[in-house]
């Protein structure tokens, strides 16, 4: 396709923002002395912990770094045998796509029709071949029956397969996406997934930034290791994995089925110093190997205890008997908003149907508790979440909060109580630096004293002290997450209520939430969490809820609610890697003392 | 790859799929719409404005957009019941169903224009009579991401009163707004800036660009325009 042009040619390159960095004579390298080739055919993972210049070089790829941005280049970059620092990006977008992190910013379009011909019409191509191939790459992707929708009234999911569609028509020989999957639930991210597959099936180059690279190991040809603006290590998925595996500093996280392996099997291996096991890297080599394990290690594995799923239930652990969250039968739609809908009457942002988000549901939380919400894209989980501040007041049944009622309470009155990390937090900003975010809500409140040795503990858990000077506009979006959730818990609630707290977040930094939530209900705290992590749910939560519909299908242990196939189905949610490949092993060990 | 028949343009099955009652070229319909504006502008006797107005509803119901014309009429009713107090006060009861008639008028044309013609169908147009794509776009696009920008706000002041900010009573959390402004202004920019680069990575700025609906003028389109022509000037010679 490319008749032997690299898709990636890069030497010594190197790239810096035209900002300087605050306290420094001149403006940091964020990308320096990157060597870097890929020919066609390559589905290159590039991954690295946040601020390793991941983003930033994938920019570089279609020239929105420099034409957008301005700074200053080094050494040589070609993609696709074209310099995009040199070509306009209205030439280099006929060979180079690139998709961003948040759909919802790139897509423009009142209907997906006409988003999927927008590159087509840049083309110039004739009005009848655009239409063709628009009726190709509809067909291809399997999105006819998105057609018509407005791109902003569908999921996340279906954003992404519309944005690799809108791609896949200009038929390009490369193309960047960075973390396709944040945000998506299982379902979701199969689908994107299966799109991704018939891009480079036809023929597209792919580079794939990902804080996880196991979910490509399947099909990615190379994985590239970077840090510090630089790349560390380039080979295969399993190579990388092998190396961060023996440097977790470097930020990027092992597979589940890896770090099971490395904690339940190797101490034991340790132990027979002649048999050599290689170490898996996704689930499939797991059981693989758990098939093959030699039969003399069996009677040392079976002596191993269960390994705990989640934390310990916490009921009444700080002797309070009372709960500190009740949920009683609340039902809450959401008001459809017609003031706009004439304005865009193909693509309402808005809903027109008046569907219940939350239906008679009824809950009770308790001290010191972690608590996962769990379900697919549109459950209500969010929802659910915001009746806990006020933010969504529901129409029927109440909402208590250490057994007062709030429906008379303001949402600042609440903010006492209840903190509150959306989404988004780099919403939350509005402070010069890190230090006076940190304290912007403890004073609104009037407890800033009283809370200082609880920031400074926050401060310290989560890493913030390089960062406390520096704008948090100018933070990496891992490192705007860490602040966001800082600033949410600056003044010390006693329920703290997170939505996706690890999206953006690199091994580390997860790491140190789950120390820090755990810490926090060690005090007496209950946590409440929104997330699509199957296996940070599994790792922190002692409870899960379980939501589909807006209706409560399940409220029980992590380790129930696995076992429980027809809800994992409903809830698009599969069980946990380690609570697998525990009953996975489990089973060869019934086996084998069967035999 | 041959076709028995050519596929529908965009802009044919959107029109067809918007519940309109009443099917125009989207050039056409602007140019109806600019006679209305026009003839709102020339009008000053109240009994003139108040028919336009009830004119201007009669179409927008029949081009299928009562619901908006409520929802739009709806969130302008403060402004509305304003200038109506106001032209009551200055010039008594007609002054007030002028004034009032000719803001109704506005709402109404514009409804009943983005009924038949959603937005990128008339920058298509615009774009065929020479005005360059960054200026076409940036009228649709305006009207297009108004919503986002109102949700945005309402996303921002959210988290911040669950940060524990006040912004109630106004008088005495002035100094608190400006946890609303600057996230909200970042947060547009950042959308505005992230938009621009997401369309240049589709190719905005190519020289050549297909419009993929191209004009699609019928008798029936002339004739109407020309009776809003006619229209306007009727109340240009007959209206002041």
């Amino acid at each position: 396709m490319g008749n032997g042009v690299p898709l990636v040619s890069a030497r010594q390159f190197g790239y810096r923002y035209p900002v300087r960095a605050e306290g420094s004579a001149v403006a940091k390298w964020a990308i320096h002395d990157l060597d870097l080739h890929l020919d066609d055919g390559a589905w290159c993972v590039l991954t690295g912990a946040s601020g390793s210049g991941k983003s930033t070089f994938a920019r570089t790829l279609n020239g929105t770094i420099p034409h957008f941005y301005g700074g200053q280049i080094a050494g040589e970059l070609t993609v696709c045998g074209i310099d995009p620092a040199e070509m306009p990006m209205s030439t280099t977008f006929r060979h180079v796509g690139c998709v961003f992190q948040d759909p919802v910013t790139q897509l423009f379009s009142s209907s997906v029709e006409r988003e999927l011909a927008f590159g087509l019409e840049s083309l110039g191509l004739p009005r009848a071949e655009v239409r063709a191939r628009v009726e190709n790459v509809v067909a291809a992707m399997g999105i006819t029956n998105l057609l018509h929708r407005g791109p902003q009234t569908l999921s996340g999911g279906e954003q992404q397969l519309v944005l690799l569609a809108a791609f896949l028509a200009l038929a390009p020989r490369l193309l960047v996406l960075d973390e396709p999957m944040s945000m998506l639930d299982e379902r979701a991210r199969r689908l994107v997934y299966a799109a991704l597959r018939e891009v480079y099936a036809q023929g597209v180059g792919l580079v794939v930034i990902e804080h996880q690279p196991v979910l490509y190991s399947r099909d990615a040809t190379c994985c590239t290791l970077m840090g510090g603006g630089t790349i560390i290590s380039q080979g295969s998925i399993g190579d990388v994995l092998a190396m961060v595996l023996r440097r977790p500093d470097l930020g990027v996280a092992p597979s589940a089925a890896t770090l099971w392996w490395h904690e339940r099997i190797l101490p034991v291996l340790q132990c027979h110093a002649d048999l050599e096991l290689p170490v898996p890297m996704d689930m499939q080599e797991a059981r693989e190997l758990i098939a093959r394990l030699p039969g003399e290690l069996l009677p040392a594995l079976s002596s191993l205890k269960p390994r705990q799923v989640g934390s310990q239930a916490v009921k009444g652990k700080t002797g309070e008997e009372r709960p500190q969250v009740e949920w009683c039968h609340v039902t809450y739609t959401y008001a459809s908003t017609h003031e706009y809908s004439w304005l865009n009457k193909t693509g309402a942002l808005s809903t027109t149907v008046a569907e219940p988000a939350l239906r008679d549901v009824s809950g009770v939380l308790w001290p010191g508790e972690i608590v996962a919400l769990l379900g697919p894209n549109g459950a209500g989980k969010s929802t659910l979440l915001r009746t806990l501040n006020g933010l969504v007041r529901p129409q029927q049944g109440e909402v208590r909060i250490c057994g007062k009622r709030i429906v008379s309470q303001s949402v600042a009155e609440i903010a006492r109580i209840v903190g509150y990390a959306p989404q988004r937090p780099e919403r939350l900003f509005f402070c010069a630096t890190v230090a006076e975010e940190l304290v912007a809500g403890p004073r609104a409140l009037g407890v800033e004293e009283a809370t200082k040795h609880w920031r400074t503990m926050l401060i310290d858990t989560l890493d913030l002290a390089p960062l406390l000077s520096h704008s948090p506009y100018a933070l990496s979006t891992g490192q705007q997450r860490r602040v966001g959730l800082a600033a949410a818990l600056a003044s010390r609630p006693r329920v703290i209520v997170l939505d996706e707290p690890t999206s953006g977040l690199d091994a580390t930094a997860r790491a140190s939430l789950v120390t820090l939530l755990r810490e926090l209900a060690a005090t007496g705290a209950t946590v409440v969490i929104v997330t699509h992590d199957i296996e940070f749910a599994a790792a922190l939560a002692s409870r899960w809820l379980i939501l589909v519909a807006g209706r409560l299908i399940a409220d029980d242990m992590p380790e129930r609610i696995m076992l429980n196939e027809a809800v994992l189905e409903q809830a698009a949610l599969e069980p946990s890697a380690s609570y697998q490949l525990e009953h996975c092993l489990h089973q060869r060990l019934i086996a084998e003392h069967a035999m | 790859m041959s076709h028995v028949q050519e596929p529908q343009s965009p802009a044919d099955r959107q029109t067809q799929q918007s519940g309109a009652t009443l099917l125009l070229d989207p050039g056409a319909a602007l140019l109806t719409f600019l006679a209305g504006f026009i003839g709102l502008l020339v009008t000053t006797k109240p009994c003139w404005l108040i028919s336009e107005a009830l004119i201007a509803l009669g179409i927008a119901i029949l081009s299928g957009a009562h619901k908006e014309l409520l929802a739009a009429l709806r969130a302008l009713l403060v402004f509305l019941v304003l200038v109506m107090a106001a032209s009551w006060w200055e010039g008594g009861l007609l002054a007030m169903l002028a004034a009032s008639g000719r803001v109704v008028a506005l709402v109404a044309w514009a409804a009943a224009l983005f009924a038949v013609a959603p937005p990128e169908n008339i920058v298509e147009t615009l774009q065929l009579w020479g005005l360059p794509l960054r200026i076409a776009f940036v009228v649709s696009a305006g009207l297009r991401f108004i919503p986002l920008i109102a949700s945005t706000f309402q996303d921002v002041r959210e988290a911040q009163e669950a940060r524990g900010i006040r912004f109630t009573p106004f008088w005495q959390h002035l100094k608190e707004y400006l946890a609303l402004l600057i996230p909200l202004l970042r947060e547009i920019f950042r959308f505005i800036d992230q938009l621009a680069q997401a369309m240049e990575a589709r190719g905005f700025s190519a020289p050549v660009r297909t419009p993929v609906t191209g004009a699609r003028w019928r008798i029936r389109d002339g004739l109407i325009l020309l009776l809003a022509c006619a229209g306007c000037v009727t109340m240009l010679l007959f209206g002041r």
